[in-house]
């Protein structure tokens, strides 16, 4: 038996590096699987809610806590709001063991922790069409005022249940899809069909 | 090919660089970009292009836009195939193949032009008289024969290759027409800042100015409408929507709208939707949709050559087509006289026939001396085979003499316009008549609608682009906006005045021919109409369900308002008492693909894989749906069918050892330190006393004492649980769940969330599971004595993490497996690897069902929401020390004691029949009746371990008639099985397998 048993994203075999849909010129989308964050709910303890948000908020460094669907990054720990109490939270596997540490320091006595890190997949998409392409799957206004510059929303994207982040990465927008993962399958189909017209290219290894 | 022998040499939006082929009945013709099929045809000396639904009579284009009742034609080949048409709504490309429909053999030589011969047999609502008897010819003879000879094109019987999309947009302000109007209140709202949608049905903006021949601001107005457009598009805030038709208004402002993204360039576009289905959220609705000129009602007025004022402009002045070079126009408002200026300048001989005394008439004044125009006259037939030859005219008031044959070649009628406010009304709006312009309004809008241009009965071009501005500029300050820059409306030429009076049929000769249409679609006259009120069906709702009027695609968007004015005349009362039909969605046909958008075929819907599929596909399982999860059913090897399958993997479990995938199962996590309280209190048993490390059975019910779910409640630690549910209720429960917390015990300190994504599981179960696991679990110690039955640890495979439970569903010895999600395949294979020497295989959910029915076990079937806990008897698991969902409500009388169904196995007494899930149970082989079931059976599988068929079953007091002989009773499948009542569990009673 293998001392090392083999890690299969739920992207494997589903999202190949290469341009999918129109051919030429600038890609409208460009999408890329962030392997291996973390993803982190946390959960208020009865009566700790404000006290959580006090963390949350000293943690990234914010004047004010974090309003309904609003998020904010630190350290390479994007937290958004996404719920009455609950808070979602990314983190860059790189800075993994770091951003655990913060986590658990935020939570302590203040909230649960749950980690969904094996349950779901993260897709990031940006380019001009990333919003265009996304309007095909959600009901969600993304490209207007009524959602916060960085935020996390719950929506579906053509039926499929999925966590909407978006962030600011050099002045452009990057959304950030988390979805579960048994949903790969459909969800990569609907995403290849979503961005076909304004031509995409995947990145990956 | 055929040459364009209508196309004038200059002028028009059509790029004639390059020239397009595309065929119409076999036939080759040509047209250029910016072409429809409809102006090329047109341009190509084409006037025969269809015949009508129900005579089968020959007609032509009589419309430019999605009005167009006549022109329908069917699109494509093979799979792409796509009847009712219209052709003045289809953008040529190269390749394009239409064709005409509704005739045989030929559009030229149509048998089937009988009926109209024989029309004075079909008035409206002959089917339902004459068909009568006997009864039984009606779907055997009578309706066949109907459909066979009246209808609209052919539907496509192959699959659609074309894909369809979806979409949302989110705006301020929706401004639904890009004619002056909306393009006014489009820049208005976009320059103080508001987002805009602007949606348009046609290709080219400007609505009617694109086939005007007017100035606005010192130029052509469809080049000022042009450069509008394109400043719009160059804004961030503004979403241009050409080719689409915002077909309905649903709750709030939501609107649905039909985007024809790729029908005008041809098939070859793997990249681009065919159409996308849009979903537009607005704050304001800015109505500009315009509206549609109203046919004259006259013997004839069907015939090829016959065609709306406004749409003949709009061929010559768009399109550069001439439809006639003989004119007649006909009209009874002023806005015909611009057809008529158009069509002396483009050199045609016209004949001005205006219904109207000449006193108030203004629009004469754009014709050049020497154009005969005839006052207080209208048309009175039409003459002609296949295209009109002639026409007859008669005084107005139907008095006086008429003159025989005036020669012409087209006949532009025009009766006035109707707004078109189909999209105000559907929620719920009663357009209001208005006297001033002889047609139908909206009355009060709701403050974030308005209505603008024609749609509000606006006819004067500079008002309605002082309309668009301050409707665009209020509906912008309504959404927060603040314009910053003043937007002023354009100066037009100066046009002569609306000036309509209504004309709603010549009253010379129409009653007797018969041949005077209302509504063109569906073939209905004025002669109809007449039958329909001499019969009670006077009043505009009920003369449209009698006579089929407005009924068809086009939804009477020429025909009600003619319609309503005729009854009006007809029953001797005010139009604003005869009564208007109301629209509804969808304004205009929509192709079903659209609708259905990307959900076709595979992906109707979502479907979810373990993190486990590949191997499962691999190994050539064959997949059944539970819920939205794919899960292997069986894995059926060469020359094995199903039962063959199935019974290997039963056999081999029982004899050796196999692994199921049970990912699906639902997956919560709790943690707090009342998680354990919060349990008890949703589950008919205890776990707050239950120890670190072990796990238990649990049963929950719903509050009306009903079982709700069950599965397995495990403590890791002391304010830690992880809880599995069924599949099929890892929402519901968890949703349960929450409810709970919410509403019922919010003091409570738990948190909990699903984590069923995040785990992978199996289940090894088996003699040899054991032995299988020993070889690559580090960790934990398996033995019997160590790791006894239910009990839980954490261990490795390998360097994955793995959460070890002993429990068992099959009756053997089994052990499940959790492991993060991403190392379950590798765990899974490890496995299969590791338990090779031991004879592993894998087994499927059907496997599944048969080892759990062989033991006794509850699942779906049971657990279906009419049962007890104590019905399946559970009942001993339901605490009395404690205060839990459901607990009073399972007590009530009804559900407890004598009667009950109650869970008793089932055995059939002649071994080899079989029964089936879903029969009744009864005392007597003869018992038929609703009175007589005793109970069903809700699970049957052949056991392998019997050799013979094995059921589970709810039979009334079922407990107490166990070796009681009863009857398995199918009457759908006349079907009687005699079966011995048994105790539930068939195989190893004792249980000592699984505790082996």
């Amino acid at each position: 038996m293998a001392d090392v048993i083999a890690r299969h994203s739920a992207l494997a075999g589903l999202l190949e590096p290469g341009r999918v849909g129109t051919g030429s010129g600038d890609a409208g989308v460009t999408i890329s699987e962030c392997r291996d964050a973390l993803q982190l709910q946390l959960i208020a303890r009865n009566g700790q809610a404000g006290a959580l948000a006090s963390e949350v908020k000293r943690h990234l460094r914010r004047k004010q806590a974090l309003s309904p669907l609003e998020g904010a990054e630190r350290d390479g720990l994007f937290i958004c709001a996404t719920g009455p109490h609950e808070y979602w939270a990314v983190a860059d596997p790189r800075d993994a063991a770091k951003s655990v540490k913060a986590l658990e320091k935020i939570a302590k006595g203040r909230a649960s922790i749950f980690d969904q890190s094996d349950g779901r997949f993260l897709v990031h998409l940006s380019g001009p069409k990333a919003v265009d392409a996304l309007a095909k799957g959600t009901s969600l206004d993304l490209g207007g005022a009524a959602l916060p510059g960085e935020c996390g929303v719950g929506t579906t994207i053509e039926h499929i249940p999925a966590l909407i982040s978006r962030r600011w990465l050099q002045g452009a927008a990057m959304y950030e899809v988390s979805v579960p993962r048994s949903y790969a399958g459909s969800f990569m189909t609907w995403l290849e069909e979503a961005t076909r017209e304004y031509g995409a290219i995947a990145e990956g290894d | 090919m055929s040459g364009q022998s209508n196309r004038l040499p200059s002028g028009g939006l059509i790029d004639r660089t390059r020239v397009i082929s595309f065929t119409f009945d076999g036939r080759t013709y040509s047209g250029h970009p910016g072409d429809t099929l409809a102006s090329a045809l047109i341009a190509s000396g084409i006037h025969l292009v269809g015949r009508s639904f129900k005579y089968h009579r020959p007609r032509g284009i009589y419309s430019s836009g999605s009005e167009e009742p006549s022109a329908l034609v069917t699109l494509g080949e093979g799979g792409r195939t796509e009847p009712n048409i219209p052709a003045t709504m289809v953008e040529i490309f190269d390749g394009l193949v239409a064709r005409s429909q509704n005739r045989w053999p030929s559009l030229s030589f149509d048998l089937m032009a009988v009926n109209s011969l024989l029309k004075p047999f079909f008035p409206a609502g002959f089917y339902y008289k004459t068909f009568m008897w006997p009864r039984s010819f009606w779907y055997r003879l009578y309706e066949p024969a109907i459909r066979r000879a009246a209808g609209l094109g052919t539907v496509a019987e192959l699959p659609d290759p074309d894909s369809y999309e979806h979409a949302h947009a989110h705006c301020d302000v929706l401004i639904v027409g890009a004619g002056p109007a909306g393009l006014m209140a489009a820049q208005a709202a976009a320059r103080a800042g508001a987002r805009v949608v602007l949606a348009d049905e046609r290709a080219v903006a400007g609505g009617h100015l694109a086939g005007e021949s007017i100035e606005i601001d010192g130029r052509q107005c469809a080049d000022w409408a042009q450069d509008l457009y394109a400043e719009l598009s160059e804004l961030e805030n503004v979403r241009l929507l050409p080719r689409t038709s915002v077909f309905g208004r649903y709750d709030g402002l939501t609107f649905g709208a039909i985007e024809r993204v790729s029908d005008h360039i041809g098939a070859d576009t793997p990249n681009l939707p065919r159409q996308r289905r849009w979903t537009i959220q607005a704050k304001q609705l800015i109505c500009a949709a315009g509206a549609i000129e109203r046919p004259l009602v006259f013997e004839g007025n069907d015939r090829p050559g016959v065609m709306l004022a406004r749409a003949a402009r709009n061929y010559l002045n768009q399109y550069g087509a001439l439809p006639g070079r003989n004119v007649v126009v006909a009209a009874n408002n002023d806005d015909a006289y611009l057809t008529a200026r158009d069509f002396v300048d483009a050199g045609a001989d016209v004949t001005v026939i205006d219904g109207r005394p000449q006193e108030i008439v203004t629009g004469s004044a754009l014709l050049a001396d020497g154009v005969d125009v005839r006052f207080e006259q209208c048309i009175a037939q039409a003459r002609g085979k296949m295209h009109v030859s002639s026409v007859r005219l008669a005084s107005v008031d139907g008095t006086g003499e008429s003159e025989i044959g005036l020669p012409c070649d087209l006949v532009c009628v025009s009766g006035g316009w109707n707004p078109t406010i189909h999209l105000l009304s559907h929620c719920g709006g009663r357009p209001r008549w208005n006297e001033r312009i002889a047609s139908f309004t909206m009355g009060k809008l709701e403050n974030d609608v308005q209505a603008v241009g024609g749609a509000a009965g606006t006819f004067d071009l500079q008002k309605s682009l002082h309309e668009g501005v301050a409707a665009g500029v209020s509906a912008a300050k309504a959404c927060g906006a603040k314009p910053s820059r003043t937007v002023t409306a354009p100066s037009v030429d100066k046009l002569p005045s609306y000036g309509v009076q209504a004309l709603w049929r010549a009253l010379d000769s129409v009653s007797k021919s018969g041949a005077a249409f209302v509504d063109f679609q569906n073939d209905v006259t004025v002669a109809d109409l007449e039958v329909a009120e001499r019969e009670g069906f006077g009043h505009s709702e009920h003369a449209k369900r009698y006579t089929t009027l407005g009924m068809a695609t086009d939804q009477g968007k020429l025909a009600n308002v003619n319609a309503i004015g005729i009854l009006s005349e007809l029953l001797g009362t005010p139009i604003a008492e005869t009564g208007t039909t109301t629209y509804r969605p969808l304004y205009t046909p929509a192709a079903l693909g659209t609708l259905a958008g990307q959900r076709q075929g595979h992906e109707f819907r979502a479907t979810r894989h373990s993190a486990m599929h590949a191997w499962h596909e691999k190994n050539g399982a064959v997949f059944t749906d539970a819920g939205l999860w794919l899960r292997p059913y069986y894995y059926p090897r060469e020359g094995e069918d199903f039962a063959a399958a199935v019974k290997r993997e039963v056999l081999n479990v029982r004899s050796a050892v196999g692994m199921v995938d049970v990912s699906t199962l639902g997956k919560i996590e709790l943690k707090g330190p009342d998680a354990g309280t919060f349990l008890d209190r949703l589950y008919i048993n205890s776990f707050s006393k239950m120890k670190v490390g072990r796990a238990r059975y649990g049963v929950m019910l719903r509050e009306d004492g009903m079982v709700f779910d069950d599965g397995t409640v495990t403590r890791l630690a002391e304010d830690h649980y992880f809880v599995t549910v069924t599949t099929a209720n890892a929402s519901p429960v968890m949703q349960h769940m929450e409810f709970c917390h919410q509403v019922h015990w919010p003091e409570l300190d738990v948190q909990f969330c699903s984590v069923s994504e995040a785990w992978a599981a199996m289940a090894v179960a088996g003699p040899k599971a054991r032995d299988t696991l020993e070889r690559i679990v580090q960790g934990i110690d398996l033995s019997n004595e160590a790791f006894p039955l239910q009990s839980v640890a954490n261990a490795k495979i390998g360097d994955a993490f793995v959460r070890v439970f002993r429990i068992s569903f099959s009756g053997e010895l089994a052990y499940e497996l959790y492991t993060p999600a991403n190392c379950g395949l590798g765990v899974w294979e490890a496995i299969m690897e590791a338990g090779a020497q031991d004879g592993i295989s894998a087994y499927g959910t059907e496997a599944m069902t048969v080892m759990r029915t062989e033991k006794g076990h509850v699942a779906g079937p049971e657990l279906d929401g009419r049962t007890t806990a104590d019905d399946l008897s559970l009942g001993r698991m339901m605490s009395e020390r404690k205060d839990y969902i459901g607990r009073w409500l399972a007590a009530r009388s009804g559900l407890v004691g004598e009667g009950r169904i109650q869970l008793v196995g089932i055995k059939p007494v002649n071994v080899g029949d079989r029964f089936r899930m879903g029969a009744h149970l009864v005392n007597a082989p003869g018992a038929i009746g609703p009175d007589v079931s005793h109970g069903h059976v809700t699970t049957s599988v052949y056991s392998p371990a019997c050799d013979h068929f094995i059921g589970l079953a709810l039979l009334k007091n079922g407990r107490n008639r166990i070796g009681e002989r009863i009857f398995v009773a199918s009457p759908l499948h006349q079907e009687i099985v005699e079966v011995e009542v048994t105790h539930p569990v068939f195989v190893d009673e004792r249980g000592e397998r699984m505790r082996g």
